[in-house]
C-alpha cells in the first residue's frame, strides 16, 4: 500500500535531503498522488472533466495554502481539499439530477453490471480478463454510497489510517469503520456475483 | 479464514486499481501536469515564511503607532487653544481699558510730540 507514513514521507525527507525547496518537493508529492486522486475523483463524479477541475483545485489550494506544512501533512491535507470539493460536486449533481428528473421522469434508470460481459466464456486471454477486472471493480465501486466509497479508497489505495481518513471526510473514526466495513463486505459480494 | 480471504481481496482490488491508474490516457495526463504546474508557481509565489508569520503582527504594531501618535495630537491641541484661551482672558480680565492697545501707536506718538516740545 502506498502509506503516507511511509512512502510519501520518505519521498519528501529524500527531496529535502537532495536540496530541493518547497515548490520543488511539493510538485514531487503531488506527482506521486495526482493519478490516484483523479482516478478517485472520477469515480467520485462519473465525469473525465469534473474530476480533473477537482484535482486542479485541490492542488492549487493545497501550493497556496499548505505548502509551508510539514511534507508528511501534505497527504491528508490534500485529500481533505480533494474530498471537500468531491463533496460540494456531489451536492450539485443531485440538485442538477432532481430537477432532470422532474423534467424527464420516464428514463429506466440502468443496471450498469447487467452489462458486464460474461466472463464464464472459456479461455479469455490475461489481458482481457485484467480489463474486465476492472471494469468490474469501477462499475462496483460507482454503485456505492459516495462515502463508502471513498473511505475504501483512501484506506485500502491511498494507505490512509482510521484517524487520517476520518480527518479528510470529515467524520468521526466510527463513522470511517461503519462505511469500510460495509464497502467491503459489499463490493465483495458485488465482484462474486459477477465471477471476477 | 475470512480475513484472509478480505486480505487476497483487497490486495487484488489495489492492483486492479493501480493498472487503471497506469493506463490513463495523454490527454488526462497532460492536463495533471499543467495543474501541478500551476500549484508549482503558486507555491514559488507564496510569500517567505517569515514575511506570511510576521506581516500580521507588524501591520498590528503599525495601526498601534499610527493610533497612539492620533491619539497624543488630539490629547494636545486642546491644550493649546486652552493656553491661548487662557492668555486671551489676562487680557480681558485686566483693569486697562481694552481701547488703549488698539490707539498705542496714538499714545506713542503723542509722547514723542510732549518730548519734543
Amino acid at each position: 500500500m502506498a502509506l503516507f507514513g511511509t512512502s510519501m514521507n520518505n519521498k519528501a525527507i529524500a527531496a529535502r535531503e537532495d536540496g530541493l525547496d518547497t515548490a520543488q518537493e511539493l510538485e514531487q508529492f503531488l506527482a506521486g498522488v495526482e493519478r490516484r486522486a483523479f482516478r478517485m475523483a472520477q469515480l467520485a463524479t462519473g465525469n473525465t472533466d469534473d474530476a480533473l477541475d477537482l484535482v486542479q483545485d485541490a492542488m492549487f489550494k493545497l501550493a497556496r495554502q499548505y505548502a509551508v506544512r510539514a511534507p508528511q501533512e501534505w497527504g491528508p491535507l490534500f485529500y481533505q481539499i480533494l474530498q471537500s470539493g468531491i463533496r460540494d460536486a456531489y451536492r450539485r449533481s443531485r440538485v442538477r439530477n432532481r430537477w432532470r428528473v422532474w423534467f424527464n421522469s420516464d428514463d429506466a434508470e440502468d443496471d450498469p453490471l447487467l452489462n458486464l460481459p460474461d466472463t464464464d466464456s472459456p479461455g479469455p486471454e490475461q489481458r482481457m480478463v485484467n480489463g474486465q477486472a476492472m471494469n468490474a471493480l469501477e462499475i462496483a465501486l460507482k454503485r456505492l454510497p459516495l462515502r463508502q466509497q471513498q473511505v475504501f479508497l483512501l484506506r485500502v489505495w491511498e494507505g490512509l489510517d482510521t484517524a487520517q481518513t476520518a480527518r479528510a471526510m470529515g467524520c468521526t473514526q466510527g463513522s470511517v469503520k461503519t462505511h469500510y466495513s460495509r464497502a467491503v463486505h459489499t463490493l465483495r459480494t458485488l465482484m462474486e456475483e459477477h465471477h471476477v | 479464514m475470512n480475513n484472509e480471504r478480505d486480505n487476497e481481496f483487497l490486495e487484488a482490488a489495489k492492483s486492479t486499481l493501480d493498472a487503471g491508474a497506469r493506463n490513463l490516457d495523454a490527454r488526462i495526463l497532460a492536463r495533471l501536469r499543467v495543474a501541478r504546474g500551476q500549484a508549482h508557481d503558486a507555491a514559488e509565489r507564496r510569500p517567505a515564511w517569515f514575511a506570511s508569520h510576521w506581516v500580521i503582527p507588524g501591520a498590528a504594531v503599525s495601526t498601534a503607532l499610527v493610533m497612539a501618535v492620533a491619539g497624543l495630537l488630539w490629547l494636545s491641541s486642546p491644550t493649546d487653544e486652552l493656553t491661548v484661551v487662557g492668555e486671551d482672558s489676562s487680557l480681558i480680565a485686566a483693569d486697562e481699558n481694552v481701547d488703549i492697545y488698539d490707539d498705542l501707536e496714538f499714545y506713542r506718538w503723542l509722547a514723542d510730540e510732549n518730548d519734543a516740545a
